[in-house]
């Protein structure tokens, strides 16, 4: 091979990795991302069945049933709406009700929403960041509550999931 | 008066590190020798200061001196002794406090062992390094003062996150920030030689053994790291993709980069170019994961900016130093005098794909961190990029870099024979193929890609030895000179077989879990029984017990191999009672190198049933082993001596082996 | 000033050590970057020789690596016969710019320490400020309020409700100093009243070790001109009385406070025992039997020949007893209180046996040995020759296990 040629196969090579990661990435974040919904979202627009969703708000009050012992049912809400949601599967050590909450999944078609996360914080006053984020933004955030404490980077979000 | 004296001392190494960014440099300008003498005296004295002022603040915390903010808020005078000690590093100031000593401590190294270097290069680096070390603690001094005092004095502390009272953790932050902070060496090697516009001979050859040591320290920390994920947090996981972790990850993997491509300037004077950027991107991203970590990006960004202090500070550092450091490079890189030249089938060849994959898959890994920050700045939706994404992502590129790297030391430099490496690899690729017809008989067939995964693991740890074997020739010369030359052969070639056995070692650990772990939840109640990796585990009782500063809920198991008892296990549940704070005490059983971990979920009020969730790992501390072994063939490099040579020393030695000591 | 003196003793150092290169520079002069690039390039080849002993590197590969490393070898090896090191060794301007450094540090530093340090703030550490018999935590819950309430007041000290939530609490814990700064604060933020006021006063009692103090009579009284009918300073006024020996005034005081408790009042037991102790010591009657009732049993302090009345009371058991239902802090400070009372009555009056005995147990009851062995020293100081006294107490002090000082040795 030429010097010229040599350099043109090496930069081919890099290019094609990149273009290989590009491509990996793209689809990556258009296939695997999921997309934060409050329950009102979800109710005035149901999104397309299979979408990922991280459905994020309070635990309702008096809602927790726990049915075939390890399947959960429990219903999320943002004091507006509220969203029915099946989980299998061991919860975080502070999922509470009304306490915040985020469960990850897809919305089934009973519009019933079925978790295959569920996240809470090994905080007592933690909210999820979303959550807390989107009550502010819609002048539902209790002020008289300590905002979340800047968490230490360790204690990091902890959560039962597949 | 202690306290203020270690408040003083931080100041006073303020000063000296002003002085150390500004002297040394202007004698290299201008050759002078005094002035480029300040830089190791003043690195020296530096670190003096802060080890002093990080032992006030640790003297603080040993005494319970509520007088200190930082103590107040962070300790309690019940905490047993080494979480007092601990607890100085485990908050948002001490552990800058740390950040700084440590970056203190390497310039210091630099002073002391860099006497064989050329004395402008060493005036540059020493330089560079203060100017990092004066941003930090200007950003310690404005933001995040360990040292402020209040009064009246509270007679009792806030205690410490009792999810930090660990003594992974105790550990943990200061091996991260030995990682983190060693790259910061590396970077103002390559500052230094841009400000030059050129690279002495003695460049390589130092910037290696830093990275390298650096490397290790990262190694082992994210290995803990993800331990202590693995027991404390009790969802049986080792590696969450979270944002903190990625912090550490990303700087390994560009520092594993750095520490291959330093090797071909170092032998070969070629990608001295690439050598530079790439130790400017490394200490980047360390500066990144200390932004992400110390700016309460992650936890919020709405937090983020609504109280931006301390981000905005380090975020301005941030930029000033990799926009700063960036930008002389691409000024001055064409200056710089370019290398060897190889064939794309070489040594050389090996190296840039590894660097190529390794880099990309670092980009992967910071896309996925930094994307759902950006968007939610910009347009305010809010997205989680979880696993999927970067198994979609990064798993795709760490294929071909696996499956090559046992190639890699089996070429020979400049030139390399791929068939023949191909050839003395028989023996890895037989044991690969008979690792992934053992899989497949086993399954009978059904775990297909668990059976890839075996043999890409098998085929790693193998092929590993394969350049040892060569090189001492034992197929040649028979065994009895093979050991002897085996004996002869450079440490590092030791180290480097190492490494990657372990990496080959943590592929093993990784795939047996995600392939082979059987996962059981369930509702138990007392004398129940089910069934998990050979054994049947039966739920005895639930049982209470008072800790020092908790309570916990204790689920006891037995187990049982045909219907014997054959252990005991233990999982809990812990309320820490002074915050109220619940956490999960995972009951983990070791045989050989599996694992069986048991963790509780709810209990039903009435003593009855408990959800209990039942993993069985196999193999999975493999995936720590293997990083161990990587550490220690860190280490084992490390320790060749030609490695740690700045220069030979300016006795001409009579024999080889003298000039080797005389520079060591 | 002693940390000032470290801190510029820290600060000379640095100084000298920044100088130290410039005023003495190393003789050895410089090599050129070429002639280390030799040096290097020169090891090279030494341990690539040493790899083709060993074997360990074929020939061909050695030959080709040693062809490139002659190469840069050559080069380096003319660049460094070439280039001279320019240098300034003479120069002296370096000497200046490195002294402009060198002052700079000083300066700088002390400036910015005066902008963000507390110069000379002395430690605080936790064992040297642990509460006299309570020890630093006593109730873990209460200690989190208390460091909650505490982080809250430092961050705000101008609250004055939080000071006035705080005050009693530290009372009530022993911790005085506290206390007492704890309600002035509270008083100059919120104005007097008769809590504060009484509060005050109390924590300076407790303070002064049981004594009324001047200070701790004006706090009370100033209680009083906010709420005549606060009865807990009337008790420590009345005790005041007492310990001043106005025992007139005292049996009044004492009287209309026992008029105006209630009957479950705490200091109840305490206010009828200082009422009986000043009418008796002011000459007037006793009182009929059953108001004494609390005062006439036996006395802790008796001895086996059968007593007076004594002439100096001492805490009486029922006295003690009366003190276990108050709390800690008020206990503590009674107790001291009857206790300083009798020990100034016999620096007063050193020839009553009785009186020193009682002290001597007393002292003993309150754990404080040392003051106990004080004691007994000046009581056996006192009784010069009065053999049987001497032993009386003597044989007190072996039971209770208390030996005198040395001073009090010799009469």
């Amino acid at each position: 091979m030429t010097r010229k040629g040599k350099r043109l196969s090496f930069i081919g090579g890099i290019l094609a990795v990149i273009g290989l990661a590009a491509g990996l990435v793209l689809t990556a974040l258009s296939d695997s991302v999921a997309y934060f919904n409050s329950p009102t979202d979800i109710v005035s627009k149901t999104p397309s069945p299979g979408q990922r969703i991280r459905l994020g708000g309070m635990v309702e009050d008096g809602s927790v049933i726990r049915g075939g012992r390890e399947t959960i049912t429990f219903r999320v809400t943002d004091t507006v709406e509220s969203v029915p949601v099946t989980y299998t599967g061991i919860l975080p050590d502070l999922f509470r009700e009304g306490q915040g909450v985020v469960a990850e999944g897809t919305l089934g078609p009973d519009h019933v929403f079925l978790a295959d996360t569920v996240l809470a914080k090994h905080d007592e006053n933690y909210m999820p960041k979303e959550v807390v984020d989107d009550l502010k933004a819609r002048g539902l955030w209790d002020h008289d509550k300590s905002a979340p404490k800047a968490a230490t980077p360790e204690a990091a979000m902890t959560g039962v999931g597949s | 008066m202690i306290v203020e004296l270690g408040h003083y001392a931080l100041i006073l190494a303020l000063s000296v590190s002003l002085v150390q960014s500004v002297a040394p440099l202007i004698g290299a300008r201008i050759g002078d020798k005094r002035l480029m003498d300040i830089g190791p005296v003043t690195a020296s004295a530096g670190f003096l200061l802060l080890a002093f002022s990080f032992s006030a603040l640790t003297a603080a915390y040993v005494t319970s001196d509520f007088s200190v903010l930082n103590v107040f808020e962070n300790s309690h005078s019940l905490k047993p002794m080494i979480f007092k000690i601990s607890g100085v590093w485990g908050n948002h100031e001490g552990s800058m406090l740390l950040w700084v000593l440590i970056l203190a401590f390497f310039g210091a190294l630099v002073a002391t062992f860099g006497r064989d270097l050329p004395p402008s290069l060493k005036a540059n680096v020493l330089a560079v390094q203060a100017w990092v070390l004066t941003a930090f603690l200007a950003f310690i001094l404005l933001t995040s003062n360990p040292f402020t005092r209040i009064f009246p004095v509270p007679f009792e502390g806030q205690d410490l996150n009792p999810i930090l009272q660990d003594i992974g953790l105790a550990i943990h932050p200061p091996l991260l920030y030995l990682g983190y902070v060693g790259f910061s060496i590396a970077f103002s090697f390559a500052v230094a030689a841009l400000i030059d516009g050129r690279i002495d001979a003695a460049w390589a050859r130092w910037v290696r053994p830093w990275t390298l040591a650096a490397w290790i320290c990262l190694t082992l920390g994210i290995a803990m790291g993800s331990y202590w994920a693995y027991y404390e947090l009790g969802w049986g996981g080792w590696w969450f993709w979270d944002p903190v972790e990625n912090a550490s990850f990303m700087p390994w993997l560009s520092g594993t980069a750095l520490l291959h491509s330093a090797l071909v300037m170092e032998k070969r004077s070629a990608l001295k170019v690439w050598t530079i950027l790439l130790a400017i991107l490394t200490f980047s991203l360390s500066l990144l994961g200390t932004f992400l970590v110390r700016s309460g990006v992650l936890t919020s960004v709405h937090a983020f900016a609504t109280d931006p202090t301390r981000g905005v500070f380090i975020l301005a550092i941030l930029c000033i130093f990799i926009g700063g450091s960036l930008a002389l490079f691409a000024f001055r890189a064409s200056a710089l005098e370019s290398g060897g030249l190889f064939q794309p089938v070489s040594r050389e060849g090996a190296l840039v794909l590894n660097n190529l994959f390794l880099t990309t898959a670092a980009a992967t890994v910071l896309v996925g961190t930094l994307y759902p920050l950006v968007l939610e700045m910009a347009t305010g939706a809010k997205i989680s990029v979880g696993a999927p994404f970067f198994n979609l992502t990064f798993g795709p590129l760490m294929l071909p870099l696996l499956f090559a790297v046992p190639f890699g030391p089996l070429l020979a430099w400049k030139r390399g024979d791929l068939a023949g490496a191909t050839q003395r690899l028989y023996w890895a690729i037989g044991a690969a193929l008979g690792g992934a017809i053992i899989v497949l008989a086993l399954t009978r067939g059904t775990e297909i890609l668990a059976a890839f995964g075996v043999a890409l693991a098998v085929w790693l740890m193998v092929g590993s030895f394969a350049d040892l074997g060569q090189r001492a020739g034992f197929r040649k010369a028979g065994l009895a000179t093979g050991f002897k030359r085996l004996k002869g052969l450079p440490r590092s070639a030791f180290g480097t077989t190492l490494a990657h056995f372990g990496l080959g070692v943590t592929v093993l650990g990784i795939v047996c879990v995600s392939a082979f772990q059987t996962e059981v939840v369930t509702a138990m109640s007392p004398g129940e029984t089910r069934e998990s990796g050979g054994y049947s585990v039966r739920f005895d009782c639930m049982s209470e017990r008072q800790g020092p500063n908790y309570t916990e809920e204790v689920g006891n198991f037995t187990l049982l191999r045909d219907g014997t008892s054959v252990d005991t296990m233990e999982s809990a549940r812990r309320l820490y009672t002074a915050r109220q704070m619940p956490t999960t005490e995972a009951g983990i059983r070791t045989e050989w190198f599996s694992q069986l971990y048991i963790s509780l979920g709810d209990s039903e009020a009435n003593g009855g049933a408990t959800v209990v969730r039942i993993w069985y790992k196999p193999l999975v501390t493999f995936i720590w082993i293997g990083a161990i072994f990587m550490a220690l063939g860190g280490c084992v490099s490390l320790a060749d001596r030609r490695l740690r040579v700045g220069a030979p020393g300016r006795r001409r030695a009579p024999t080889a082996v003298g000039a080797k000591a005389a520079g060591a | 000033m002693i940390f000032w003196l470290i801190a510029a003793a820290m600060t000379a150092g640095i100084v000298l050590v920044i100088l130290y290169p410039v005023l003495f520079p190393a003789g050895t002069a410089a090599r050129t970057r070429a002639e280390h690039d030799v040096e290097v390039y020169r090891a090279q080849l030494s341990e690539l020789e040493t790899d083709v002993e060993r074997g360990t590197l074929s020939s061909e590969e050695a030959e080709t690596a040693r062809a490139e490393i002659a190469r840069r070898l050559l080069k380096a090896d003319a660049a460094a016969s070439a280039g001279a090191l320019k240098g300034t060794a003479g120069a002296r301007w370096p000497l200046a710019v490195a002294a402009v450094m060198a002052l700079g540090v000083p300066i700088l530093s002390v400036a910015a320490y005066g902008m963000f340090g507390a110069p000379g703030l002395q430690d605080y550490p936790l064992s040297a400020r642990a509460v006299p018999g309570g020890g630093p935590s006593i109730n873990p819950e209460v200690d989190q309020l208390l460091a909650a309430a505490e982080a809250r007041l430092a961050e705000n000290p101008d609250d004055g409700q939080g000071w006035n939530v705080i005050a009693p609490i530290y009372l009530r814990m022993g911790r005085t100093d506290d206390a007492v700064d704890a309600f002035q604060k509270a008083i100059s933020l919120l104005g007097t009243n008769a809590a504060r006021e009484g509060g005050l006063g109390e924590a300076l009692v407790q303070q002064a070790g049981g004594e009324v103090t001047e200070e701790a009579r004006q706090a009370f009284e100033r209680s009083l001109k906010d709420n005549p009918d606060y009865l807990p300073s009337r008790f420590f006024l009345a005790l005041d009385l007492s310990q001043e020996g106005r025992n007139e005034e005292a049996a009044t005081a004492w009287q209309s406070l026992i008029e105006a408790s209630p009957e479950n009042a705490p200091w109840m037991n305490i206010a009828r025992a200082g009422l009986a102790d000043s009418r008796q010591k002011a000459g007037l009657s006793p009182l009929p039997e059953s108001d004494l009732a609390a005062s006439s049993a036996a006395d802790v302090t008796s001895t086996s020949r059968p007593s007076q009345a004594p002439s100096v009371p001492g805490p009486t058991a029922e006295q003690m007893a009366a003190a276990s239902g108050m709390n800690a802090g008020d206990r503590r400070a009674m107790i001291e209180g009857m206790v300083s009372q009798l020990a100034s009555k016999l620096a007063q009056n050193p020839d009553d046996a009785e009186g020193w005995m009682r002290l001597i147990r007393s002292y003993s009851v309150l754990g404080e040995p040392k003051k106990a062995s004080d004691a007994l020293a000046r009581a056996l100081g006192a009784m010069g020759d009065n053999e049987n006294a001497r032993s009386e107490i003597a044989a007190l002090a072996r039971s209770l296990g208390v030996e005198p000082t040395q001073e009090g040795q010799t009469p």
